[in-house]
């Protein structure tokens, strides 16, 4: 078939919107905003006790993203601000936040009491989770997820000591399994984003 | 006349100077945004440790031409203050009590915010609500004793 001079516009026009089809087709998924961890990451699960004395088993509350924290009362600064950004998570997500975790889980079990945990959690959110366990069952959960922790001796402080510790949150998809690392700092808008994308299936 | 004239103008000159030499020689250290979040404690111990602490975060501006340093606070709502910085690097936060105060530069503005400097108020005597208001008082090397308010903010 001889293609006229005349034809050349409308078949120009074609391969543009076949093009433009072929592109929009595959077009990656929208990226998340936080650090995404590599596929082959593992299911995590562990069984630990929350603020109320109740034992919590992850893979019971799989179905739920969850956001994984490990903090101390004790502290007055990342902690509690961590926490304060998560009410703003909460807020953001509105009725999507029912399907999410806030799990807070103590890296100073001496001091942190069921209700030590109870009273700084009701402060941000009644629905907020807070763990603690016995120094066996903790220390897995901190290997299984790779967390620094160091005590930090205070000679000359009324603090006595102090816990040094992992500062980003863990973001685990319905499945389990981990898939984000997110900063602190990181906007509560970010954090929802992402948590929604997890929600979604991506 | 022109001598009184005179007179008057050099009288001016030197005042001029005078005040400037004066703002010179001193900082000038304006402190806002005071603010500190919400912690609900159980009940006090008679030995007053509730082992519960808190938080105070402001701006200190300097608005004169040299430094001063903040070298101790004080507030009556906890047993003790001190005043620490943390740091955050490599998704590892660590916390250090400064030794020697918080130098404040001339002309600069020094946050104390989450992530960073702040006050900490250690055993906590009572809860502190969203909408309390409690005094701090901050000691300047230069610039001696200033009170401010706090607010309790959930943010």
């Amino acid at each position: 078939m001889l293609i006229t001079k005349k034809q050349y516009p409308g078949i120009l026009l074609l391969v543009f919107a076949a093009g433009f089809i072929f592109m929009a087709g595959c077009r990656s998924p929208e990226p998340f905003r936080g650090t995404e961890m590599p596929a082959d990451m593992p299911v995590l699960d562990f069984t630990l006790t929350d603020q109320f004395g109740e034992p919590f088993m992850l893979s019971e509350h799989r179905g739920k993203v969850s956001l994984i924290f490990f903090g101390y009362t004790f502290c007055p600064d990342v902690c509690p601000t961590t926490l304060a950004t998560w009410r703003r998570v909460e807020e953001v997500l509105g009725e999507d936040a029912k399907n999410v975790n806030f799990i807070y889980i103590t890296v100073d079990p001496q001091r942190d009491t069921q209700q030590k945990l109870k009273n700084h959690l009701s402060v941000f959110s009644d629905d907020f989770i807070g763990l603690t366990g016995s120094e066996e069952a903790l220390t897995a959960v901190y290997n299984e997820f790779g967390i620094y922790r160091e005590v930090q001796e205070l000679a000359d402080s009324g603090a006595g000591y102090l816990v040094n510790h992992t500062s980003r949150v863990f973001g685990l998809d319905r499945q389990g399994k981990w898939r984000l690392g997110i900063d602190f700092n990181a906007p509560a808008e970010d954090i929802a984003h992402d948590v929604r994308l997890l929600l979604a299936g991506n | 006349m022109q001598k009184i004239i005179f007179m008057i103008f050099l009288n001016s000159v030197a005042l001029i100077f005078a005040a400037c030499t004066q703002k010179a020689a001193q900082p000038d250290i304006q402190i806002e945004n005071v603010w500190s979040r919400p912690v609900k404690i159980a009940e006090v111990p008679s030995d007053g440790n509730s082992g519960s602490n808190g938080v105070v975060y402001m701006s200190i501006a300097n608005k004169g031409r040299v430094a001063d340093r903040l070298i101790a606070a004080s507030a009556d709502v906890c047993e003790a203050t001190e005043v620490h910085r943390t740091i955050v690097a490599d998704n590892r936060m660590s916390m250090q009590k400064v030794e020697n105060g918080v130098e404040i530069p001339a002309g600069t503005i020094v946050a104390f915010e989450p992530g960073g400097f702040h006050i900490m108020l250690l055993n906590l005597r009572q809860s502190l609500q969203t909408g309390d208001r409690f005094s701090v008082e901050l000691q300047f090397e230069k610039s001696g004793l200033k009170k401010v308010e706090s607010t309790v903010k959930l943010q």
